[in-house]
């Protein structure tokens, strides 16, 4: 058998968030998951939110984007279970005849591409500028904490509808319906970088000065490289965290943005543009074009909320 | 003492200085404001005497510190969407604001305190089970979307409150605008309060709860409870208390975020406060209005900031101490 175990591929160690993830998941933590009902129930409607806005063709009754499809006649038309509903628009149809259910569906496409690629942009900022303020110091630290410092003395909220507002006068009124989708996502990424920085910044200090990077510096390692391969994986975990936290801060910044009319344009209806959209009609009594995508946004908010609460107590060496 | 205020202070002036340099960059180099007060059919020369005559001619340091001096006396120009001074349009439009703000806040401590304590001290029971749930799904509510919930439900279906507006509003000699006087402008006020509310009060009964069973397995209290105080009196003048430092800080820090998520809550209801201007003003691109409000804003929030260091600093003599033996503050 000699022989064959010298001929065993050399298993490198493995660094890097896939790793960090694989290490969390040998660990206690998938069989934490498995007890917890609400974590697991929780996990399992995100991941059905996510499946459904990925391949809205498959689960959606109808293509909202098909305007041929539209049959006037179903306008208003109130949802299945009530008198004058029809099951071939289970939830109803809006203002043009559309299916609410697969409105909410291509709806939810636009509104999770957003936010996730919000939450991914404000990640990268944050973390780059974390490390570079925790790892170099000085000059870099201070502008970079500063700007975090000022910022934060303002909500999210208000900084994602000031950038909105300001990228919008500038570009006009004309072109920025073309580039709504990237201004929104930009507008988001930086009300958010500033949480990622901060705890980036503190874990990478504690980090930069255990006696591994010092090894690493002695063998004559580059800066670099010693940040990317031997920081980096040790400062993520946290930051996974955040991120499923941030998303549900994202999913509704994005929504009431685009529900105060400063978001996507109904060309581009996302579950805020669709609930703006629905307001409109619910004084004269068709509540379902409104209320039926606010209850998928509560419900999804509410689930990542779950989830990321159960994550963060889960990754806790504290709380275990 | 003097170097901890002075540092504040300090802090805070670079904010609100940070933020007039964008509030003027915006003001300068968003939209041509020649053609937002000309019109697009002017001539050459009338632009230039206009140029001339607002001094954008001028060195843009200059223009900057001029921007300032106006700023600092209250003049913020004239509002391309409206046509009047920018100062005016603001205080016709902060009382709505700052009574709807003031609500929000009151009601939230009065809920969210009392709801967080009752959580803390019956942990394990239905009802702080209930109270945990329900404010988790305060969290995690879009605010606008509670605000439409409230008006279907009692706008629409019952018919009991009016979904849009201030109600009849008495006019306080010229300077200020109450619905708190009428029946109807406190009916208009019941929804938006809520609204607005609803994330504060999930918030600070949670913040409340965590606090309460952190100081609860403190050594004091369990001294105090083994000397046969009441637990009345434990939980009161012992738990609560040390709770409610921590709980202030906060609370003080949200009065920030209620201005901030105001402006959803004035757009559901059509509220006439600073808001909606906003919302408006960013929706016809009227950089005057924008750049006031940006200020304003700023101006208010570094204020609270400041106030509530200063707060803590007073309640806190750890704070203090730390300060003295040269650490961070």
């Amino acid at each position: 058998m000699k022989g064959a175990s010298a001929a065993a591929p050399v298993r490198r160690p493995r660094t890097g968030p896939v790793a960090a993830l694989a290490g969390a998941a040998r660990s206690d933590v998938v069989r934490d998951l498995l007890r917890s009902p609400v974590a697991l129930l929780s996990l399992l409607v995100v991941v059905l939110f996510m499946v459904a806005a990925a391949f809205p063709g498959l689960v959606a009754p109808h293509d909202v984007r098909d305007l041929s499809s539209l049959d006037f006649s179903d306008a208003f038309r109130p949802p299945a279970w009530l008198e004058g509903g029809s099951w071939s628009l289970p939830l109803g149809g809006d203002d043009q005849g559309r299916d609410i259910l697969s409105a909410i569906i291509y709806g939810l496409r636009i509104s999770l591409f957003v936010s996730i690629a919000a939450v991914a942009l404000s990640l990268l900022i944050g973390v780059a500028l974390g490390l570079l303020a925790g790892f170099r110091g000085g000059v870099w630290d201070a502008i970079i904490m500063r700007v975090a410092d000022v910022q934060l003395t303002f909500p999210a909220m208000l900084v994602a509808v000031l950038f909105d507002g300001v990228i919008r006068a500038a570009l006009g009124q004309g072109a920025h319906a073309t580039f709504a989708v990237p201004v929104m996502i930009l507008a988001i990424a930086l009300a958010g970088w500033v949480q990622y920085a901060r705890t980036i910044r503190a874990a990478t200090m504690v980090e930069a000065r255990a006696d591994y990077v010092a090894a690493a510096r002695i063998i004559g390692q580059s800066s670099g490289f010693i940040l990317f391969r031997h920081i980096l994986p040790n400062v993520m975990t946290p930051v996974f965290v955040l991120a499923t936290i941030q998303l549900a801060v994202a999913i509704i910044l994005e929504a009431t943005l685009s529900f105060v009319g400063l978001g996507l344009p109904p060309t581009q209806p996302s579950l805020g543009t669709l609930i703006r959209v629905g307001n409109g009609y619910l004084l004269s009594g068709e509540w379902w074009l409104a209320i039926f995508p606010g209850l998928a946004l509560l419900i999804l908010v509410l689930a990542v909320n779950l989830f990321g609460d159960w994550l963060r107590d889960a990754l806790n060496p504290r709380l275990r | 003492m003097i170097v901890f205020l002075l540092q504040r202070v300090g802090q805070a002036l670079v904010v609100v200085f940070t933020v007039m340099v964008l509030a003027f960059l915006m003001f300068r180099f968003l939209g041509d404001p020649l053609l937002a007060i000309l019109g697009a059919n002017s001539t050459g020369i009338q632009r230039d005497v206009l140029r001339a005559e607002l001094g954008l001619d001028r060195s843009l340091v200059i223009q900057f510190a001029d921007y300032v001096w106006r700023t600092v006396q209250g003049d913020f120009g004239l509002s391309y969407r409206l046509g009047t001074p920018v100062a005016r349009v603001l205080a016709e439009r902060a009382p709505a604001t700052i009574e709807l703000a003031a609500t929000g806040m009151i009601l939230a401590l009065a809920v969210g305190i009392p709801a967080g304590i009752y959580a803390a001290l019956h942990r394990g029971r239905f009802g702080s089970h209930l109270a945990l749930a329900v404010s988790l799904v305060g969290i995690s509510m879009p605010s606008f979307f509670m605000g439409l919930i409230l008006i279907w439900i009692f706008s629409v279906k019952l018919g009991w409150l009016s979904s849009f507006g201030r109600g009849t509003v008495t006019d306080l000699g010229g300077v200020w605008t109450t619905g708190l006087l009428t029946a109807s402008g406190l009916k208009a006020l019941i929804m938006p309060a809520i609204t607005l509310s609803v994330f504060q009060i999930a918030m600070i009964m949670r913040l409340v709860r965590a606090e309460m069973l952190e100081v609860m397995r403190m050594d004091y209290i369990r001294f105090a409870q083994a000397r046969g105080l009441s637990s009345r009196s434990v939980y009161v003048n012992h738990a609560l208390r040390n709770t409610l430092v921590p709980v202030i800080t906060v609370a003080g820090l949200q009065l920030g975020s209620v201005i901030a998520f105001a402006v959803i809550t004035e757009q559901v209801f059509q509220w006439p406060g600073l808001g909606l201007l906003f919302l408006q003003s960013v929706a016809a691109a009227d950089v005057p209005l924008l750049a006031a409000y940006l200020i304003l804003i700023s101006v208010f929030f570094v204020l609270i900031n400041l106030a509530v260091d200063l707060a803590y600093y007073a309640i806190d003599p750890r704070l203090r101490a730390d300060v003295a033996a040269g650490g961070r503050a």
